[in-house]
């Protein structure tokens, strides 16, 4: 039964209520559909991505990642249940908390990727908007609809893309951060030198990049 | 830069044939020392300009559009355009060849210099500065377009103004809809970009990973046998497109990228018919846009969404857009029609901000920046 006042947030892919489930407190995550899309593709769209998240999630569960626990999945309604994470996004804590504190959270953000690239599961959209930070300034993952489970060094490497321009879009401090962020990442994640370089390579392949900054 | 010697060659004669058709009574040795009285060509008040707009402070910004296709020129005073003409030019086949395109330039500017000074409703002399596009673009015809805006500049003895392209579009927005602040989608035949203004920069949020949605259109035109450019041909015949046929769906976060779409496409002609295939890439490519566009408003929470380039005059891309504003619940601006594509009158927009922030370059450093990102230009002019 959702009511229309338990709704919390609307995202761009998908409107959030709070729920119970024998009494603990749950996320329903029910993904909209897009008036300006064609219905075809609309429809293929939303199953599929419903159908990777709810996959992610529960293969990340399985390694020990931090991300919520799938409780649920109602196809017909395109709707996810799942544990909810008490806490705030990274993106509102950006701004306010004291920069020692980001410090810690940015490393363990690093082990957090790198635990999922290990296991060769990239997150497809990782920004500092599907980051959640519970009481215990730990990080917590979220949104997984545009994961994959994949060896290809290019999609992690396109995950810490992704979380680089988000930073560098939002924060003054994104090198200091993102350099912490490599830091817990290269800890947990032996190749994961490899993927930054490659990472590189990617950033290099944007138009107007100098050719004598182009990397081959 | 000029480097080799018949580069500079070409480049003085260039000057000089500007010269020869604009004033040919002055003599070559007194050419950038002698002020000129255009007077001798009398005006000719055809132009909706009228006198009393003169009464206010703002400046007025001779404008040169030429990175690409078009030879733009432009004359502006403060948000007024006063005058706009351009020139574009149309491949006869393939696409754009950045020497003949640089050919077609050099050829169009001094007409369109002829005609802009004869219909000035007043003295040359009251031109404030010269803005021109400096980048990105192709190099031979940013080298002619540098060129003529440095000659007139030196003539005149009026400051130069380098504009970044991109930005150029944007400000355009910002100076003819009520736009204030807004996310910008930048969609025409070179860039495709996410764009919004943080601490001093224009950050781009997302961008296409390959070609631009633009030249995309355009080449899926060319290989299905419409005429150039693509864009225009193909929402006509999409307009009794029935079947969606399954294309890719490409967009990483907030970025996208069409080549791949373009080679699906065309994949299907031997199947199924020009208008099924035109309507599907249309509907495939706009839809990743505007859920990258959705994303990067639901991300920033700006009140407001901006669609300018030349691939914002497509009627189905403006109405997808204006969905995504009303599923965000922002207000929805797209630039009008006359000018979406590349204009002169943008440049001297971007050029009019820009001179009330004294973002002068001089001729010595003027040199055009071919590959010159959006992120890279300090903005100024926003405080």
């Amino acid at each position: 039964m959702i009511r229309q006042k338990d709704r919390i947030a609307k995202g761009a892919e998908a409107i959030i209520y709070r729920g119970s489930f024998l009494q603990t407190p749950i996320i329903l995550k029910h993904r909209l559909p897009k008036i300006y899309r064609l219905p075809q593709i609309d429809k293929t769209i939303r199953l599929q991505r419903l159908r990777a998240e709810a996959r992610i999630m529960v293969l990340a569960w399985k390694i020990g990642a931090h991300v919520p626990v799938l409780l649920g999945i109602d196809f017909a309604n395109r709707t996810l249940l799942m544990e909810e994470i008490q806490g705030e996004l990274l993106f509102f804590i950006m701004n306010t908390a004291p920069l020692t504190k980001m410090k810690s959270i940015f490393k363990d953000i690093g082990q957090e990727v790198g635990l999922l690239h290990k296991n060769d599961i990239t997150h497809g959209d990782l920004t500092v908007f599907n980051v959640v930070i519970n009481k215990e300034n730990k990080p917590w993952l979220i949104d997984f609809g545009l994961g994959q489970v994949s060896v290809e060094r290019e999609k992690k490497a396109d995950d810490l893309l992704t979380f680089y321009s988000t930073l560098k879009a939002i924060s003054p401090d994104f090198q200091d951060l993102f350099d912490l962020f490599k830091h817990g990442y290269f800890g947990m994640y032996k190749k994961g030198r490899k993927t930054f370089e490659h990472m590189k390579k990617i950033q290099s392949r944007a138009r107007y990049i100098a050719r004598e900054d182009r990397l081959e | 830069m000029i480097t080799k010697r018949g580069q500079l060659k070409d480049h003085i004669n260039f000057v000089l044939a500007v010269k020869d058709r604009l004033w040919p009574n002055i003599k070559i040795e007194e050419f950038l020392v002698v002020y000129v009285d255009t007077r001798n060509s009398p005006p000719n008040f055809k132009s909706k300009f009228i006198d009393s707009d003169m009464v206010t402070n703002e400046p007025i910004i001779l404008g040169f559009e030429g990175t690409a296709h078009t030879a733009g020129i432009a004359i502006v005073k403060g948000k007024n355009i006063i005058i706009n003409k351009s020139a574009t030019y149309l491949p006869t086949q393939g696409g754009i060849h950045p020497r003949e395109a640089s050919e077609f330039l050099s050829k169009h500017f001094p007409k369109l210099l002829e005609q802009i000074f004869h219909e000035l409703p007043f003295d040359t002399q009251r031109i404030d500065a010269i803005a021109f596009s400096q980048g990105p673009g192709l190099g031979p015809c940013l080298r002619i377009t540098a060129t003529i805006a440095r000659a007139i500049s030196l003539l005149i003895k009026r400051p130069l103004i380098g504009v970044n392209h991109c930005i150029a579009h944007v400000e355009l927005g910002r100076m003819v809809t009520p736009a204030q602040d807004p996310l910008v989608l930048y969609v025409s035949g070179g860039n495709t970009q996410l764009i919004t203004y943080l601490n001093g920069r224009y950050r781009i949020l997302g961008e296409t990973l390959d070609v631009a949605i633009g030249n995309a259109l355009d080449s899926l035109g060319r290989k299905i046998g419409l005429p150039h450019p693509g864009g225009v041909h193909i929402e006509q015949k999409a307009k009794s497109g029935q079947q969606l046929l399954h294309l890719p769906y490409a967009i990483k976060g907030m970025s996208f990228s069409f080549s791949g779409v373009v080679t699906a496409a065309y994949k299907l002609i031997s199947e199924y018919s020009v208008s099924d295939i035109c309507f599907s890439f249309q509907e495939y490519t706009y839809a990743a846009l505007a859920e990258a566009t959705e994303r990067a408003l639901s991300c920033t929470k700006k009140s407001s969404l901006l669609l300018t380039g030349g691939v914002a005059a497509n009627m189905r891309l403006q109405e997808m857009m204006q969905g995504v504003a009303s599923e965000q619940s922002v207000k929805f601006f797209v630039v009008p029609k006359d000018l979406a594509g590349d204009n002169g009158a943008m440049i001297a927009l971007a050029g009019v901000n820009m001179y009330k922030a004294n973002d002068f370059i001089d001729v010595k450093n003027s040199q055009v920046i071919p590959r010159w990102r959006t992120d890279q230009v300090e903005v100024s002019w926003i405080h």
